[in-house]
């Protein structure tokens, strides 16, 4: 039973695929404080392959503090090294080790090294050492998580130069069903259900699965009209010969309420165009080999599953499997026009996912760092109309930080709360805010005086939230499932509120 | 205080620090929320601690609940807390209770002693007693709870703001996984596992319950039940249900999985696909059906399922479940439940993640904070999808309390039932303990005493039917006052007598027409944020929940949504489309 029930919830959520490609992924942590140790820790609980710890400090009294995995009797000891041995207790199927070294020096020898992990975890990295292991990443298109604490506000921030989610999982699922633009078998089964329609007793009309109906009456539109319906006018028009069909029949209520499928269900490419796009990418990966595949196919394949409909079983079990067939019959025509490396199963993924593909990136954080954009969080900002809760604003806040790690690095330490470090501190929030966003001098001086208090510490409590969306995020990009944040989440416990922003 | 609480009292400050250090703090279950929060609490320099937990620690535990290693297994998840955290910090003190929270000395005055009371717990039960032991005490609780990416946190306390019971929730039982899937022993769990079947065979496998076993374990009946799936033989269905019920239940026999079990299964030797039951019986989904009935049913309903999410309205879906559900139930010796009955139980399964669980435990802390050091608490939801403005994290004002709660204010619930067909004891436990968690009831009706679990003088009328009790009976209109020694609750029940109760919608025996005075329609909690921003927007429904399977005893309205489908990541990118203003 031991092992049998280990991975249990885990594959409830992200499934078999999510939870193979964790097993595989070897992921490097660099910084191990309280937020980088646990980040790793949601990780290795859940059965990552394998991991680097990266650290060239030794453990002191305030890991010990604040750290699960730092021991008074660890003081002393590299915290690379304690780091590692203490998080491979936690989950005997993980492989771990640790290298004793400072990131930046590292990564300014070694720039190659962030190559060979499927992502990294950047924890509470200096100023400097972000800017080396973030221009490192960037180059090797490896994905980065950058995860942060400081007092009682904390961030994580993504950097994915091309990042590929086959399941994004979006909330709705939009489904493929080409009433107005059929496959043979829907189509024959549309004719036959127009033919027939005036002669069937109320009973039998009400069998039909709407898709049917949908393809029946979209048919005869085109016939009369050459086109689908476009304008408001036609569209009601349309819905107007579904009425007519009997509105008291489930079937025929169900097929008016799913009338914009028929012009919103193209099997054109041209909706996929962004997606395309990328077949011109200078990284050939497999999923791009699929995308130029269905580039020649020249149409969408179709996905296969339908929504549940009121019908005759045996009808709707008929249409299913007309659905099933076709897919298939796409599938494998593209499998026709991939290279053979590509194997079959991902062939059939993809194109049963393609609606949800994306291909997703973020500024880079030099780019970021050169020239910030402030814009949109302007804009938000602009409606709110309470000073008292702008001021806890997560972007304020998140400007704030920034400011304070300008500070840092001009200064080679954090500000105290001296008026003369605060002034400075002031000073360079202005010119990163640079009129846009919504500061009152109180506000300014607070948030100033705030952070210098916080003395940039890894508070345990705050520390282990951040760590957590940490984590997840790294899942997401692991497993290539669901959107990744974009690009950045700020967490402030004052109010114990959170939000995503990109600038 | 030295360096160890040093970044603490710089953004905290010192005043804080002592109060966090001084307070007496009871954290009510060790498990995924709670370990976190221990954790959390004893990192951030509280050094005095209670933790209550009656489980002990079990393998399925080990993937996030941090504090255990393989060595602890079957010790108390409390105690192993204890050890583990209090290393953390010398100065900690924190004592460990293997024990149930609901036990008598845990007495309303050992709850006072608490500055204020955290909630990581995995069930309504024992949230519901917290929460009273909590009023009756005046001790602040701050509530948690998750479910799968989804989560919330809120504070409760005496007469500011709403208690857990405020607003009504649909109710819900938990079960161990492993019960499902080795050590049945209620139908439901078998229910449960033919509905895991189903996904297995028709529902996208991956996700099944199953699927692990199927593909790693290479179980008995992995390869024939895709096979059956995909051709519907009948004779590779008839070989399918040999592997399901006979030779893999010797495997897992011969395996050891039942050596400390109570009770081992039995291989159905030389099962019989005999004839499904006649759709021409009137009462053929309402009485139990043979063995041999079962096995042909599932025959048929394999060759006829549709690929699809399982739908209970679906009647191939349905007397697959049925019948595979009897099945297992023969397997262990379980009372067979007749389709109809079968129907009734089939729900839905909620899983949670380890993440939100820390997400939660962290904010938890935070309320904690402000409860110890005067400030004002909020109520947090962990949502689904970022609002408009991009939180995912939302703060909103606290409700205030409900007037008509029967456990912070002094409300009144009606109940329905045949008054001349309900005996006082299932009165008693079914509907007062059972449905309204009393501990100790005692019931009057007028000015006598009907019922006292501590007066035997009383417990010869636990035999009679309501309405022939002393005092002129309960009878339609009739006012009953509970009272909850182990709570210091009071509570008015009134009664009206329903005769003809569909027992198969409300197979307790009776109905809840309100739990509270005014609108009868339960009132969902919906979020709200002083700006407007998110009128209308649904608040998770959320529920704790660690390791066990989750059965809504009720299944959602919506027949068409599968509920696993309504886990999404706690964090995603804000919709394409910004939703218009509303
Ligand atoms: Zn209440």
């Amino acid at each position: 039973m031991a092992t049998k029930n280990k991975y249990d919830r885990q594959l409830r959520l992200w499934g078999a695929e999510g939870q193979a490609a964790l097993s595989a992924a070897h992921v490097l942590l660099i910084g191990a404080g309280p937020t980088g140790t646990e980040a790793l820790k949601n990780l290795v609980l859940p059965g990552v392959g394998e991991f680097t710890v990266v650290d060239g400090e030794r453990v002191g009294e305030s890991d010990v503090a604040s750290s699960f995995f730092a021991r008074e009797c660890d003081i002393g000891r590299p915290r690379a090294v304690v780091a590692c041995e203490l998080l491979l207790e936690l989950n005997p199927d993980v492989r771990g080790q640790s290298r004793v070294v400072s990131p930046e020096e590292l990564f300014r020898s070694e720039p190659e090294y962030a190559g060979s992990f499927a992502l990294v975890i950047g924890a509470q990295l200096d100023p400097l050492s972000l800017q080396t292991v973030g221009e490192a990443c960037w180059k090797r298109s490896v994905p980065l998580v950058v995860a942060r604490t400081c007092g009682l506000v904390g961030s994580v921030r993504l950097q994915l130069r091309r990042h590929e989610v086959v399941e994004s999982k979006p909330e709705n699922t939009t489904w493929d069903l080409r009433v107005g633009d059929p496959f043979q078998t829907l189509e024959e089964l549309g004719r036959e259900c127009a033919g027939m329609w005036e002669s069937w007793s109320s009973f039998e009309r009400g069998r039909v699965p709407y898709a049917v109906i949908l393809a029946a009456v979209a048919e005869r539109f085109r016939r009369e009209r050459g086109v689908l319906p476009e304008t408001a006018r036609d569209k009601a028009d349309f819905r107007h010969r579904i009425t007519q069909l009997g509105g008291d029949l489930e079937n025929v209520q169900e097929a008016c309420e799913n009338c914009y499928r028929v012009w919103t269900s193209s099997s054109s490419l041209e909706s996929l165009e962004v997606r395309l796009s990328h077949q011109d990418a200078s990284d050939v990966t497999p999923l791009v080999k699929v995308l130029r595949g269905i580039a020649k196919f020249g149409r969408i394949p179709i996905a296969g599953p339908i929504p549940d409909m009121h019908a005759d079983t045996s009808q709707f079990v008929a249409l299913q499997r007309a659905y099933a067939r076709a897919a298939n019959a796409d599938a494998k025509a593209v499998r026709e026009l991939v290279p053979s490396e590509v194997p079959d199963d991902y062939v059939n993924y993809v194109c049963r996912h393609l609606r949800d593909v994306r291909i997703v990136a973020t500024r880079s954080l030099a780019d970021e760092l050169e020239s910030p954009d402030l814009e949109d969080a302007a804009d938000a900002l602009a409606e709110s109309d309470d000073p008292t809760k702008l001021a806890q604003t997560p972007v304020l806040w998140y400007v704030a930080l920034r400011a304070a790690d300008r500070f840092l690095l001009k200064r080679k330490r954090w500000p105290s709360t001296d008026p003369l470090d605060v002034k400075d501190l002031v000073a360079d929030l202005q010119a990163l805010s640079a009129g846009k966003l919504p500061w009152t001098p109180d506000t300014w001086d607070h948030h100033a005086i705030e952070l210098a208090r916080f003395q940039n510490a890894e508070l345990h409590a705050v520390a282990s939230v951040i760590a957590a969306v940490a984590a997840q995020e790294a899942v997401k990009l692991i497993a290539h499932m669901y959107l990744p944040i974009n690009h950045t989440f700020f967490f402030n416990a004052i109010n114990a509120s959170a939000a995503t922003f990109e600038i | 205080m030295g360096d160890r609480y040093s970044d603490g009292v710089s953004s905290l400050g010192p005043q804080t620090m002592e109060t966090l250090r001084k307070a007496k703090i009871l954290v009510v279950g060790a498990g995924g929320i709670g370990c976190e929060v221990l954790k959390n609490l004893v990192l951030l320099g509280c050094e005095r601690i209670v933790t209550v937990d009656l489980d002990t620690i079990d393998v399925s535990n080990l993937n996030r609940q941090l504090l255990f290693r393989r060595e602890h297994v079957g010790q108390a998840k409390a105690v192993v807390a204890r050890e583990v955290v209090a290393r953390l910090n010398p100065r900690a003190c924190v004592e460990a209770h293997h024990a149930n929270i609901k036990d008598s000395k845990f007495s309303v005055s050992w709850f006072g002693e608490f500055e204020v009371a955290a909630n990581a717990l995995d069930n309504v039960d024992a949230r519901r007693h917290v929460n009273r032991m909590c009023l009756a005490a005046g001790v602040p609780l701050v509530e948690a709870g998750t479910t799968g990416y989804l989560g919330q946190v809120f504070v409760i306390k005496k007469g500011e703001t709403a208690c857990y019971e405020c607003f009504p929730k649909p109710s819900r039982v938990a079960y161990p996984i492993c019960t499902i899937r080795s050590t049945p022993d209620k139908p439901v769990h078998c229910v449960v596992w033919a509905k895991e079947l189903f996904k297995l065979m028709f529902g996208g496998g991956g996700e099944s319950m199953l699927y692990e076993d199927a593909a790693v374990e290479k179980s008995a009946y992995a390869g024939l039940a895709a096979e059956a799936a995909a051709t519907r033989s009948p004779a590779i269905i008839a070989r399918l249900l040999v592997a399901l019920f006979e030779t893999d239940v010797a495997k897992q026999i011969e395996a050891g999985t039942y050596k400390t079990a109570k009770t081992t299964p039995k291989p159905l030797v030389g099962l019989r696909v005999g004839t499904p039951p006649s759709r021409a019986a009137s009462d053929w989904d309402r009485r139990e059906w043979t063995v041999e009935e079962c096995a042909g049913e599932l025959s048929l309903s394999i060759q006829d399922a549709r690929i699809n999410e399982f739908d209970k309205d679906d009647p191939a879906a349905m007397s697959f479940v049925a019948a595979a559900a009897n099945l297992r139930c023969a397997n262990f010796g379980i009372e067979r439940q007749t389709l109809y009955a079968a129907k009734g139980i089939a729900g839905n399964i909620i899983p949670a993640i380890a993440t939100t669980n820390a997400v939660v435990a962290g904010l938890q802390v935070s309320e904690i904070v402000k409860v110890l050091t005067s400030q004002k608490p909020s109520y947090t939801y962990c949502l689904r999808d970022p609002t408009r403005k991009g939180y995912l994290l939302q703060p909103t004002a606290l409700d205030e309390p409900q007037p008509g709660c029967y456990a912070c204010r002094s409300g009144s619930v009606t109940v329905a039932l045949n008054t001349e067909t309900t005996k006082l004891e299932t009165f008693v436990k079914k509907f007062v303990v059972g449905n309204l968690n009393f501990v100790k009831p005692a019931l009057d009706l007028g000015e006598s005493g009907i019922y006292d679990e501590e007066d035997d003088r009383l417990s010869e009328n636990l035999g009679s039917s309501l309405s022939d009790l002393p005092a002129g009976g309960i009878k339609d209109g009739a006012i009953v006052k509970a009272t909850d020694f182990s709570t210091d609750l009071d509570l008015t029940i009134v009664v009206k007598h329903l005769p003809d109760l569909d027992d198969q919608q409300y197979p307790e025996g009776f109905r809840i027409l309100s739990d509270q005075q005014g609108p009868s329609e339960p009132k969902k909690r919906s979020l709200r944020s002083d700006d407007d921003d998110d009128v209308g927007k649904k608040a998770p429904e959320v529920e704790e929940e660690e390791d066990d399977v989750e059965i809504l005893e009720e299944p959602p309205p919506t027949k068409k949504r599968p509920k696993d489908d309504d886990v999404v990541l706690l964090l995603e990118e804000p919709p394409p489309t910004k939703k218009p203003r509303l």
